[in-house]
């Protein structure tokens, strides 16, 4: 919606200050260098990043499939708005790599027709949402971090991996109003389950067996409440010495601003929602002693924003089931690799996200058996498998729009490149207006 | 070519900004806006309502509620559970669905407001670094204009400012800030206390002397710096206050304190309510009310309004940029807790609460916010608020309009909550009832001239034509809760409580003139501390969809 | 006389019988409770499109047969009367009943009895997550009543629950998570965190294989505790099969979840 697709100068050009969704830090200090009609360079990019600028395919793709062969865009809209208005339990999934405004748009498409809607935040931070909806949680932006924090606590997540650039922008490096000597200034403790590439860079790495993670917050939990735990029994159930735990509760009883950061290495190992619930309470617990914050690490795209988008439109932030005309909620019952693992769903839109990665085999299989319509801005093995398939413009490359980093933080989007696809957003709308169309010579 | 006409025809009309008291008159519509009669008598009009026997007012404006941003919508997130059980909104062919609970979904705040008869709100405490975002929910709120006042009270760059007896650059930021937000108001939350509560564990301040470390300012310094600064932009709100110690006892001298600290310049004290509490500090034992000596000293400073944030007996949300009140509440009620610091602005608290009538606190907190709609003498300076979801939702309105206009029914409720209240509040020895011309100047022409709107609030010609029709009732409760018209822009929107036309609602804000020489050391400011570009701040005006700005003067 | 429904639906989509009810259609006649409106995913039907009805509405009796386990909310929010399911069930069976009873031949779906008020629920297969728990976000789960389930559960039985018994062949993960007060016997193998934030109420724990607790609960007295001797006697009572000899064994209490207290038992056996 905003920005207006460039055109294409013959002369390389610099688009500055451009925000990227390799992964969930969403660092907007990108400076890209366009050279004929292509992206040469991203500055500053990490290699998440250039992956994500220099990687995009040419959108030569042709613009719509049905059935595997070419077609034309308006026959596509109308058969995925055939399929949509039939459908008695259509689900929308996906909206990871697009702007919140596409996001809009297919949260009203799924309303129109009564479908569940669900995102990636199911899939991969569901455990966070249920867990904060117990307990709530304490948290802040990243920029708090970077000023203030001094004891960083990174748990279950690889950061040196997953999101590179997160030490330097926003938890390790920044020389911040009260910690000016940056790196120095900061404590910095790892817990996974195997040595990472981030433990390299701790100042202490704890170790803590597969699936004991609420175990060990649990014994947390307990410290800062200055329970007397029993030896042993810690030893056992953590698999480290009670120590150990105590040492890291000093360390964070001491501190003047902590923070934990966690990934899905925590939330989606056993105990899912109630290893984040755990950690959520831990940290809300230690500001009864010092200022103490949780942040989840979020992965690539604007999974932060359709979480956002889904909350503002429906009052639930994913697995959301409208059917019956209003929103429902309930994790598990209406989240997508359930609905289709089930074989509930009768249709399907995924929007911008491979689910290869986010769906089960009994999931892969149902949706592979019933109609469903693909919008991606790259030809992908679930695109060509699709009933109907649109390949779009690219968020953030093509088209403008709004990005929410982890921290919920808004970001505009600069787009680079001209592309000759429309953008997810038309598609979303023309398929509704189609459906509404339907809908009403079918009332008539 | 004549324009094609609207007329409301015969109906009992309130329009106290001119002094028309339930006087029958026609009004005549065009493009938007209240007009002359046409002199030719001959033109008719496209359309005509016939309002003979109904009361015609100005739509309803809120002026400090909590609807969209970051706050309200992770309030939306944390509570599934009061959506689950809260009465459906329905998806038509016009309207999109929604949900309910305290804190509605932003298309069912839209058409339960217009529904009632409210044509435009104000929300009251955005981030602006999340600026965007409350524009991008402000898109998805239809039917009724919408605006909002951006936290500055705990801004480090103001707090600098100040401690560096720099009040120009402090004035430019403030302009710069509001422009490149898209915001209409700076707002003061608990000033210094949320910085403090950033810095140290459980931190707060005490009272408007308390300085601030690392910035080495006070409270008072800082509501002191911003108002005047406001002033000198000729902001049409110029400052919006939520004072320090809000809902502690013995708070009243820090409420006293800030009036004093504006030093005559035109302020707003907000959810006046929370602040006008008597008794020990942090003693629950010996709470009471204070309104009586607050309420005098606004009515001799014509530089101060308020509103309310009447409570509500009821489960509600609390939500709130200030953080150490976020905490204190979610610990008095053992419930979950939110809290976010954004980072060199605010801060966010949020808690599910419960006001029991039975309770001694709560009933207080009723009884002292109706006192001030009761003792403030001019109804100009007493708004209509109940600091929506904070006090209870914005659909109590018609409530507490019947509790104001009947005495009776205001003294059976009191016989229904904790006696004590009786004692310890002055509400049994009011007898005032607001007519109903007072209760159209509380709940539209006194917020829209407060908040400098020219074009709101009253129905003469130029006005928008955002204008509510209702049923006389012996009830006026009944009277409020179901508008016979809603009418925004002049289109009718609403007839009967069902929504007919799903308009957009325009987006209100400000751009004052500021020095722009202040922008390189933004810019600095930016690199040094914040974690995005200093470009990538300002609200590009694609997010402004329609618009206007208000102007300073 | 009940009301035989024998449901006929042949779909994968999920059916939605929520506020059908014995008192809400007592003295309908079949025709009338044949065009009562259900929902089968996104449209509404008549409950006469995917049950047969007969016999009579009179007696505020359900009796539902065939495989029911893509059903759902079957006697949610029930006051009073009986539901029979001679099969199995789906999603939401009896949650939030306030009274009356409901009995399930076969197995049934997550949220039996969610946030339940009152009345009885007895399963005679297994049941899915989520027996008798809140729903997202609740301050309260169960506030009173009785779930038996005679087959095993999945995980968070019990979770943040008030008041009432909920008695189950087998547990999963986080059984009595948050419990606020209640009590909850497991006749069988019980998964990890059991108890976890538990404020007050007792957890039994009698299947075979020992119990790990989490380290925030602590080993007490060891004694035959009469409280353990009212619970077997309401079980038997209510006709729920479970090994006598468990009435002579003595009990080991351990008092937890010292993070939030320490008020709540868990026993085992000693």
């Amino acid at each position: 919606m905003p920005d207006k697709k460039p055109s294409t100068p013959a002369a390389p050009s610099i688009v500055a200050d451009v925000a990227c969704t390799g992964c969930g830090c969403v660092c907007d200090d990108i400076d890209l260098v366009v050279e004929s009609g292509r992206i040469a360079e991203a500055r500053r990019a990490c290699t998440l990043g250039e992956a994500w600028f220099i990687g995009q395919a040419d959108p030569s793709p042709p613009a719509c499939l049905i059935e595997g062969q070419q077609a034309e865009l308006a026959d596509g809209i109308d058969r995925a708005a055939q399929i949509l208005a039939s459908a008695r339990y259509p689900l929308f999934y996906g909206l990871r790599h697009t702007s919140s405004e596409a996001q809009q748009a297919a949260a009203s498409l799924a309303d129109v027709v009564g479908g569940i809607l669900d995102t990636p935040t199911s899939t991969h931070h569901g455990p966070w949402g249920v867990s904060f909806q117990g307990v709530g949680e304490v948290t802040s932006s990243l920029g708090e971090v970077a000023n203030r924090g001094d004891l960083i606590i990174f748990w279950g997540v690889d950061p040196v991996v997953s999101h590179p650039r997160h030490f330097e922008r926003y938890s390790l490096f920044p020389k911040g109003m009260f910690v000016p000597r940056g790196r120095q200034d900061r404590t910095v403790v790892v817990v996974d389950v195997e040595r990472t590439a981030s433990a390299d860079e701790a100042d202490l790495f704890l170790e803590v067996p597969r699936h004991r993670d609420f175990e060990a917050l649990w014994t947390l939990r307990a410290l800062a409440a200055d329970c007397q735990l029993e030896p042993q029994q810690v030893l056992e159930a953590t698999g480290r010495p009670l120590a150990d735990w105590q040492n890291l509760m000093d360390r964070m009883k001491r501190a003047r601003f902590g923070v934990i950061f966690f990934g899905t290495g925590l939330a989606m190992t056993e105990g899912k929602h109630l290893n984040s619930e755990a950690l959520l309470a831990v940290v809300r617990e230690m500001n009864a002693h010092t200022r103490f914050v949780a942040k989840t690490m979020r992965g690539p795209g604007n999974v932060t924003g359709a979480e956002n988008v889904l909350a503002w439109r429906t009052g639930f932030s994913f697995a959301v089931n409208l059917a019956r005309g209003y929103p429902r909620f309930n994790p598990g019952e209406y989240s997508a690799d359930d609905v289709l693992a089930r074989g509930e769903a009768d249709a399907a839109v995924i929007v911008q996200c491979d689910v290869s990665e986010d769906f089960g085999d009994q999931a892969r299989r149902h949706l592979a058996a019933i109609p469903h319509v693909v919008i991606d801005h790259r030809p992908t093995e679930t695109t060509r498998a699709a009933t109907v398939a649109f390949h779009t413009a690219t968020a953030g490359i093509h088209t403008g729009g709004t990005v929410y980093r982890m921290d919920d933080v808004p970001l505009p989007l600069r787009p680079a490149l001209a592309s000759p696809l429309e953008g997810d957003l038309e598609i979303l709308e023309r398929i509704e207006m189609r459906v509404r169309q339907l809908q009403s010579s079918a009332a008539s | 070519m004549p324009p094609n006409y609207l007329k409301i025809a015969g109906g009992t009309v309130y329009d106290p900004r001119h002094g028309v008291d339930g006087q029958v008159r026609d009004l005549w519509i065009a493009d938007g806006k209240i007009v002359d009669a046409p002199r030719d008598s001959k033109v008719r009009p496209s359309k005509t309502i016939d309002a003979a026997g109904l009361v015609v007012m100005p739509g309803g404006v809120d002026m400090h509620c909590h609807i969209a941003g970051p706050k309200v919508n992770v309030a939306r997130k944390m509570r599934p559970e009061e959506k689950r059980v809260a009465p459906p909104v329905e998806r038509t062919a016009t309207t999109h669905s929604g949900t309910m609970g305290s804190v509605p979904s932003t298309f069912a705040t839209g058409y339960k407001y217009a529904g009632m008869g409210y044509t435009s709100a104000f929300d009251a405490a955005i981030p602006p670094l999340a600026a965007r975002h409350a524009h991008e929910e402000f898109a998805d709120t239809p039917c009724i204009d919408k605006g909002f006042y951006l936290l500055v009270g705990n801004n480090q760059y103001i707090m600098r400012a100040i401690q560096e007896r720099e009040p120009a650059r402090l004035k430019a930021f403030l302009g710069w800030l509001l422009s490149a937000a898209g915001g209409y108001a700076p707002k003061i939350v608990n000033p210094g206390g949320v910085e403090v509560w950033k810095q140290h564990p459980s931190g707060n301040v005490d009272d408007l002397d308390t300085r601030v470390d690392y910035f080495d300012v006070t409270p008072r310094g800082i509501i002191r710096g911003i108002a005047q600064a406001a002033d000198e932009l000729k902001l049409p709100h110029r400052v919006h206050i939520h004072c320090n110690n809000l809902g502690l006892p013995g708070n009243w001298t820090t409420t006293l304190e800030t009036m004093k600290a504006l030093e005559g310049f035109g302020g707003h004290l907000t959810h006046i309510q929370f602040h006008s509490y008597g008794g020990g500090s942090g003693d629950e034992d010996t709470f009471n009310s204070k309104v009586v000596p607050l309420a005098d000293y606004v009515n001799a400073h014509s530089n101060l309004t308020v509103d309310v944030g009447q409570v509500l007996f009821g489960e509600t949300t609390s939500m709130t940029g200030d953080s150490p009140l976020g905490y204190y509440l979610s610990n008095v009620y053992k419930t979950k807790w939110f809290s976010a610091e954004t980072e060199m602005e605010s801060g966010c608290g949020i808690a599910p609460i419960e006001y029991k009538n039975k309770n001694l606190i709560n009933a207080l907190q009723w009884a002292i916010g109706l006192e001030w709609f009761l003792l403030v003498d001019d109804p100009w300076r007493v708004v209509m608020s109940t600091d929506h979801p904070n006090g209870g939702s914005f659909l109590a309105y018609p409530q507490i309009i019947r509790l104001l206009m009947d005495r009776t029914w205001r003294r059976d409720a009191l016989a229904s909550v904790h006696p004590l209240v009786r004692e310890r509040s002055t509400l049994a020895d009011l007898d005032r009832e607001y007519s109903l011309y007072e209760i159209c100047i509380i709940t539209r022409a006194a917020p829209a001239k407060i908040l400098g709107l020219d074009h709101k609030g009253h129905l003469g010609p130029g006005a928008d034509a955002d204008i509510t029709i209702y049923t006389p009732d012996d009830n006026p409760q009944t009277m409020f809760e179901l508008p016979r018209f809603v009418i925004k822009g002049g289109q009718v929107i609403v007839e009967q409580g069902e929504l007919r036309e799903s308009t957009f609602g325009k987006t209100l804000h400000v751009t004052p003139d500021y020095d722009k020489d202040v922008e390189a050391d933004i810019a600095k400011w930016f690199e040094d501390y914040y974690s995005i570009r200093f470009r990538n701040y300002p609200v590009g005006e694609e997010y402004l969809h329609e618009h206007e700005t208000v102007p300073c003067q | 006389m009940p009301l035989v429904l024998r449901y006929r639906g042949q779909t994968s989509i999920p059916v939605e019988v929520e506020g059908f009810l014995p008192e809400v259609v007592r003295g309908h006649t079949l025709a009338q409770i044949e065009r009562i409106e259900i929902f089968h995913g996104n449209q509404k039907c008549a409950l006469g499109d995917f049950f047969s009805v007969s016999g009579s509405a009179d007696d505020a009796c359900f009796e539902f047969e065939g495989d029911l386990s893509g059903v759902h909310w079957i006697g949610a929010k029930l006051a009073a009367g009986e539901i029979r399911i001679e099969g199995s069930a789906g999603r939401h069976v009896g949650s939030e009943m306030t009274g009356g009873t409901i009995h399930v031949a076969g197995d049934v779906s997550d949220w039996v009895g969610g946030e339940m008020h009152g009345g009885l629920i007895h399963v005679r297969g297994r049941a899915g997550h989520f027996v008798g728990a809140a729903y997202r976000g609740s301050k309260r789960g169960m506030t009173g009543g009785t779930i038996l389930v005679h087959g095993p559960v999945g995980d968070e039985t019990g979770h943040t629950m008030r008041r009432g018994l909920i008695a189950v062949g087998g547990a999963g993960d986080f059984t009595g998570l948050n419990m606020i007060a209640g009590t909850v016997p497991v006749f069988g193998p019980v998964g990890t965190r059991t108890g976890a934030n538990m404020r007050r109420g007792t957890l039994g724990l009698f299947g075979e294989a020992p119990v790990r607790l989490l380290p925030t609960f602590r080993p007490g007295n060891c004694d035959k505790l009469l409280v353990l001797q009212l619970v077997f006697a309401e079980l038997r009572r209510l006709g729920y099969p479970f090994d006598e000899s468990l009435c002579e064994r003595a009990y080991r209490m351990h008092h937890g979840d010292l993070v939030t207290g320490g008020r709540g038992e868990v026993l085992v056996p000693a």
